[in-house]
């Protein structure tokens, strides 16, 4: 007995019994509600699909059945709960209808943009495209708490013979000893941000150092650095028209939702209780 | 004068090139140098040149508001946003908050719930059969003709719906497209093969039992061409993991595509994640047991909602398993567990069964890599400690999230502070694309990380030496002399105990290094799972010595709660260190992983306290050691 009273199952039927003795009182003296179910040709074929593409099988007759039945319970279910007002006041059915709202909304095939446009909103957002600087260099890695006090030494050393054609170890590291045509950004990710930024103004062609990273200090020689430069239309084409389409849906949405915005008056109470002005 | 500079600095670069014959690791690897490395030297030069040079840093699990639970408290954000935020754009969170990520991600797959939301598409690609009917062959028109007519075709579109005016030819079935088919086509749009990686995915979310956790994230190596030749599978057709290893066949049967699946939270499943039957309660069989392993080679060990890696109650001697982001509460619904569920919830456990399983069936079903995720359900993979979106959108930064409850059903309650600011997954693929990813991930050459983006290397082998541990670029030797994370050791040579290449260099961002240790588990001779956690290399070594047990001195902590803010003056920078297992019986089966552990840091909850200038309750951690797991490396007799 304990058992039953704790099984779930149990709980639903009290629940909807409870459910429908609300509903029948409600729903008293009135006509009863249309209770004829047809399930079409079509409606079985949705099933049968929607099972294929799942499955990549035709259902068994059995299977059929199955949904077949379960899609008649899960109407009657569902057309029992509309007319109980059960969809109202559900964050989730509310936020499902929006979205699919939302979607309808979406549905709008995008007009592709003229190059003119697309040139435009390049030149407007420079930024978002510009090719990274890319830097080709060596560096050899110190470890101040490895060196201590014979730091300033070692590294002195060390670039004497970097600087006559020689070899300097430095200390042992995981970091890459040359990047080749690397981007600002990779060298970002792999040296950390006051790397990148030292970068930036050194000097090409000579050993230069101590450089900061997020690991040390280093001596680094620079044999190129491609400036940044702004794109053409040609190289950011892709992005540039994906980024202009995304901006103008998004405009787009906003101003159907100003539209159906502007068929209501809605009136909203300040938070406190004390009555605000209509919002619009 | 000019000139002269040029050569010379050439020549110098040149011969300083040849002086300095040190193979690279994470950048350009010189081929002549490789090749001598490499064990067969063939003709070509950039032969040697396919193991992968870097870890590719991602998000495998992302829940936008297309996601009905995200839908349900609020997340507005949609997977086209979720992309821009990953790829480093600024976005507007649900909060009305813009939040723009540290550093970018190098892919991500977003995870939305699968199911049939259908949107009408047939008008604007301008169906003939639809075209038919005047009334959509106007709306047709009007989408094709600009903004402001498309507006106007949408408007009598929805009043035509309200009016119960719409053509009936709509509705139709075939005309539906399915959110599924819209989120395709958005990661086809963002994904750039070699710059940034957007998966199609989705999450296959079963509850057992209406709440045990079994959820999967299911990855595609594929494009829209195969992706969309199959609807996704959905909890409404089965709960059983193992029909869902049949979707993934018949998936795969068709297209010719790939799919690899992800489970996640053990710790919410009430011990069924890895439990040691089949879904229905059956004796788990070689067929069960390699299927299993087929279709799930990772398993995401942290997330937001806490870590599945080990617990303290069944990995009693290890000092990092204890209060470290646990929820052990309950099940999704924080149903509370019995006494026996915990030993089927976490991975080490489930490693070391695994074996046991072997031994028993002849396959092993737990043989996973390791992943990690966020699991976010506002679109937002912001999981830096100093930037945390949190999972929801409710607990998006506000001076009180700490303190509210995060999760609550009846009585039993999670507090927004034990929400777990994590987690990333690296991936050594040869290049940063769909393909080489998932290959990647396919083999297990993976490592989980609570967020940092630190570089982790891992080998095994019979043959490992510590000179191996001074050249510059670990990786060389240790492709070549043995295996990567995820790998399999057969056989010890007669005499010889496996030895392990270990290194980790810290995120440029983040702490320094406390230590590197292995975990190594197997089976003893009674066939017992046993476990224990070795150091193997260590920052601040000159001061910082072993005692008799094994054991090390913490290795400090600079956090000043106050500022949120610490120093790196305490660890290492970088780890390397060759280790031989001291204990290793060739006849008995072992598995061992790295775990890397960060100096501690100041926890999100510390950054908020300071942003918000808020108290927090002292229960409350202020600080974490972060830290990264890799996938294991097994030994087989």
């Amino acid at each position: 007995m304990q058992r039953l009273l704790r099984e779930p199952l149990l709980h639903f039927f009290i629940l909807g019994a409870v459910l429908f003795g609300v509903y029948g009182w409600l729903h008293r003296g009135m006509p009863a509600a249309q209770n004829e179910i047809v399930v079409s040709r079509g409606q079985i074929h949705s099933l049968r699909v929607q099972f294929e593409r799942v499955w990549q099988r035709p259902p068994t007759s059995q299977e059929l059945q199955g949904l077949v039945d379960n899609w008649v319970r899960d109407e009657i279910f569902y057309r029992e709960g509309m007319a109980m007002g059960l969809d109202r006041d559900d964050p989730v059915v509310r936020r499902r209808i929006g979205q699919k709202m939302e979607f309808i909304m979406d549905s709008a095939e995008p007009v592709v943009p003229t190059t003119d446009e697309l040139q435009a909103w390049l030149d407007a957002h420079p930024e978002r495209y510009a090719v990274e600087p890319r830097y080709t260099l060596r560096q050899v890695y110190f470890n101040p708490v490895r060196q201590g006090d014979s730091l300033e030494t070692a590294m002195l050393a060390a670039r004497r013979s970097l600087e006559h054609g020689g070899f300097a170890a430095g200390d042992s590291t995981l970091l890459p000893p040359a990047l080749t045509s690397a981007t600002a950004d990779e060298l970002m990710q792999v040296f950390g941000p006051a790397f990148e930024r030292a970068m930036q103004g050194l000097p090409v062609g000579s050993w230069q150092g101590p450089v900061r990273s997020s690991y040390g200090v280093h001596l680094v020689e620079l044999s190129e650095r491609e400036p940044g430069r702004r794109a053409t239309l040609e190289e950011a084409r892709a992005a540039v028209e994906r980024d202009l389409l995304h901006a103008r849906r998004e405009e787009a949405d906003a101003a159907l939702y100003g539209r159906l915005r502007a068929n209501y008056t809605v009136h909203i109470d300040s938070a406190d209780g004390s009555d605000a002005d209509p919002a619009g | 004068m000019r000139t002269r500079i040029l050569v010379s600095s050439l020549a110098l670069w040149t011969s300083g090139i040849l002086a300095q014959s040190l193979p690279t690791d994470l950048g350009e690897i010189q081929p002549a140098n490789a090749q001598k490395f490499y064990k067969k030297a063939g003709y070509s030069p950039y032969a040697g040149k396919s193991y992968p040079e870097r870890p590719y840093f991602g998000d495998e699990h992302v829940h936008t508001g297309w996601s009905a639970d995200a839908g349900m408290v609020g997340a507005t954000l949609t997977p086209e946003d979720a992309v821009r935020f990953a790829r480093g754009d600024e976005v507007v969170a649900t909060s009305g908050q813009p939040v723009k990520l540290g550093r970018p991600l190098d892919w991500i797959a977003v995870t939305d719930h699968s199911d049939g939301m259908g949107t009408i598409f047939g008008i604007k690609t301008g169906d003939p059969e639809m075209m038919k009917d005047a009334t959509l062959k106007r709306w047709h028109d009007m989408l094709a003709a600009g903004p402001e007519q498309a507006h106007q075709a949408t408007m009598e579109l929805i009043a035509a719906q309200s009016n119960k005016k719409l053509p009936p030819l709509l509705m139709d079935p075939k005309f539906v497209k399915s959110s599924w088919e819209k989120s395709i086509a958005i990661m086809e749009k963002y994904n750039e093969p070699r710059r940034f990686t957007a998966f199609i995915a989705y999450e296959w979310t079963s509850n057992a039992g209406g709440g045990d956790n079994l959820h999967r994230n299911v990855i595609y190596r594929d494009g829209k061409d195969k992706a969309d030749q199959v609807l996704p599978m959905t909890t409404f057709q089965s709960e059983n993991p193992e029909d869902l290893w049949k979707w993934m066949a018949a998936y795969e049967k068709k297209t010719g595509g790939k799919v690899l699946a992800i489970p996640h939270n053990g710790n919410l499943s009430n011990g069924r994640m890895f439990a040691l039957t089949t879904y229905a309660g059956g004796p788990v069989t070689r067929e069960w047991a390699a299927e299993r392993a087929r279709w799930e080679p990772l398993f995401e060990a942290i997330q937001m909602k806490g870590q599945s890696e080990s617990h303290p109650s069944l990995s009693t001697t290890d000092e990092f398993a204890r209060g470290y982001e646990i929820w052990d509460r309950g099940n999704l619904i924080l149903l509370p567990k019995k006494p026996g569920m915990i030993q089927h919830e976490y991975l080490r456990e489930a490693f070391k069964n695994g074996l046991k399983i072997e031994q028993e069936v002849g396959a092993n079903p737990f043989k996973y890599g390791l992943a990690a995720g966020t699991d976010t359900h506002n679109g937002l993979v912001a999981e830096e400690e100093e930037n945390f979106y949190c999972k929801f959108p409710s607990c998006e930064p506000r001076p009180d999230r700490w303190d509210e409850d995060a999760m609550k059903f009846a009585d039993r309650v999670v507090k927004g502070w034990e929400l777990t600011a994590a987690g990333v997954t690296g991936v050594w693929a040869t290049a940063n694309t769909r393909e080489a990813l998932w290959d990647a991930m396919k083999r297990k050459e993976t490592y989980g990380t609570s967020g940092p983006h630190m570089v982790v290397r891992f080998f095994g082998g019979f043959d490992y030496v510590p000179a191996d541990a001074v050249n510059r670029s670990p990786a060389i030797g240790g492709y070549a002399k043995g295996v990567a994370m995820g790998g399999d050791l057969r056989k010890a040579p007669a005499g010889k105990a496996p030895s392990f290449l270990v290194a980790a260099l810290k995120d440029p961002l983040g702490g320094n290094l406390d230590r590197i240790q292995i975990i190594k588990g197997w089976l003893d001779k009674s066939g017992k799972p046993q476990e224990k956690v070795f150091n193997v290399v260590w920052g601040d070594a000159e001061r910082r010595k072993l005692d008799a047990s094994g054991k090390l001195p913490p290795v400090g902590n600079t956090v000043d709660v106050a500022t949120a803010t610490w120093t790196n003056s305490i660890g290492d920078p970088e780890l390397i260190g060759v280790w031989k297992d001291p204990e290793f019986d060739s006849s008995v089966k072992a598995f061992y992983y790295a775990r890397v552990l960060e100096i501690p840091t100041p926890r999100w909850t510390a950054y908020d306290a300071a942003y918000f200038k808020v108290k927090m309750s002292s229960n409350v951690p202020m600080t974490t050691q972060e830290r990264a797991w890799t996938s294991p490396i097994w030994y087989t007799p």
